[in-house]
């Protein structure tokens, strides 16, 4: 790819930022998250149910991060650095649900709850 | 591309006079090198706070309480809330400085960047004064397993905040010396990324820790 680097401020990862989708992104993820306090404060629903919920937004939360404040997408510019958090996920949720998972059956099993 | 999704897999299809190589010298993207480097190490560091995430998970059975306070006597979700918004201010208030460096207005740029960094400071601030309240509480780290790892995943999480910071010092004196330069603008571009990334993991810390506790 041909490249300027006389002109950095006109580099792809750096045109993309606008103020606007800063703003959106900061509005949408606070209102985000005061809704899961409202959710947890105010004990709306079962516990099981407000766990699943808090969790729903804090992917939501994620989601609107990535895509307002590092927007990350498939454009030429992005797309590597989409592809290796995709590749990052699987990673995650193994390393912690794993050793939850194994952790639970164990406290299960020797009854130390 | 059928699905305007260009993923690089595939050579141009040959034409008539194919050209294999491009005549013109080009030099190399020295941006784009360097801030996907930065972001694979970011990466990273999330494993660090997979980890730290996995022994809370593991460490917030009742009897790593050790009879003494739970999830719900150390985290406040309402001061954890404040924490938020004053988190999240912070990182808009970077964005702005990502916006007047696309414009090359370095004098708003350095206004935004102080503005940042006087609220991330006011973020460990409330961070100190929250632990000060919970150590005078009998909540000490040493006090049971969970608060041990309470105490690892809020003060990793603040130690990597006052890093930012001090960065954001460094960027600051580095605009007012060199201005808008190429090593100048990809540092200030990932530190962007690492001040928002620090945004999304107290989206997790609050999440799973200061709303869980006080279900």
């Amino acid at each position: 790819m041909s490249v300027d680097n006389t002109r950095p401020s006109e580099h792809p990862e750096i045109a993309f930022s606008n103020s606007r989708s800063y703003l959106i992104g900061y509005v949408v993820t606070v209102a985000l998250l005061g809704i899961s306090l409202l959710l947890v404060q105010s004990h709306a629903m079962s516990a099981f149910n407000l766990m699943a919920s808090i969790s729903v937004i804090a992917f939501l939360t994620t989601i609107a991060k990535l895509y307002f404040l590092f927007h990350l997408n498939f454009s030429e510019a992005q797309r590597w650095n989409t592809l290796t958090l995709m590749l990052n996920v699987p990673l995650l949720i193994l390393s912690i649900g794993l050793t939850a998972w194994m952790f639970q059956t164990l406290y299960d099993r020797v009854m130390m709850h | 591309m059928s699905n305007g999704i260009d993923w690089g897999l595939h050579d141009p299809l040959p034409g008539d006079n194919p050209i294999l190589w491009a005549e013109p010298d080009h030099e190399h993207d020295v941006m784009s090198t360097r801030m996907l480097g930065f972001w694979l190490y970011m990466l990273s560091d999330s494993l660090i706070f997979a980890a730290l995430f996995t022994a809370y998970e593991v460490l917030s059975f009742p009897m790593s309480f050790a009879g003494g306070p739970t999830p719900r006597d150390v985290a406040s979700p309402l001061y954890g809330y404040a924490e938020t918004i004053v988190l999240f201010s912070s990182v808009f208030a970077y964005g702005m400085v990502m916006v007047n460096l696309k414009a090359e207005r370095a004098r708003p740029a350095m206004l935004w960047l102080s503005l940042s960094l006087v609220i991330g400071l006011a973020f460990i601030g409330m961070e100190v004064h929250e632990l000060q309240g919970i150590a005078a509480a009998g909540g000490a780290p040493q006090r049971s397993g969970f608060l041990s790892i309470f105490w690892a995943v809020v003060v990793v999480h603040g130690i990597h905040l006052a890093v930012g910071l001090l960065w954001m010092v460094v960027m600051f004196f580095q605009i007012a010396r060199d201005g808008f330069t190429l090593l100048v603008t990809y540092r200030l571009a990932n530190l962007k990324v690492y001040w928002l990334y620090q945004g999304l993991i107290w989206t997790f810390v609050y999440t799973f820790v200061y709303l869980r506790g006080s279900i």
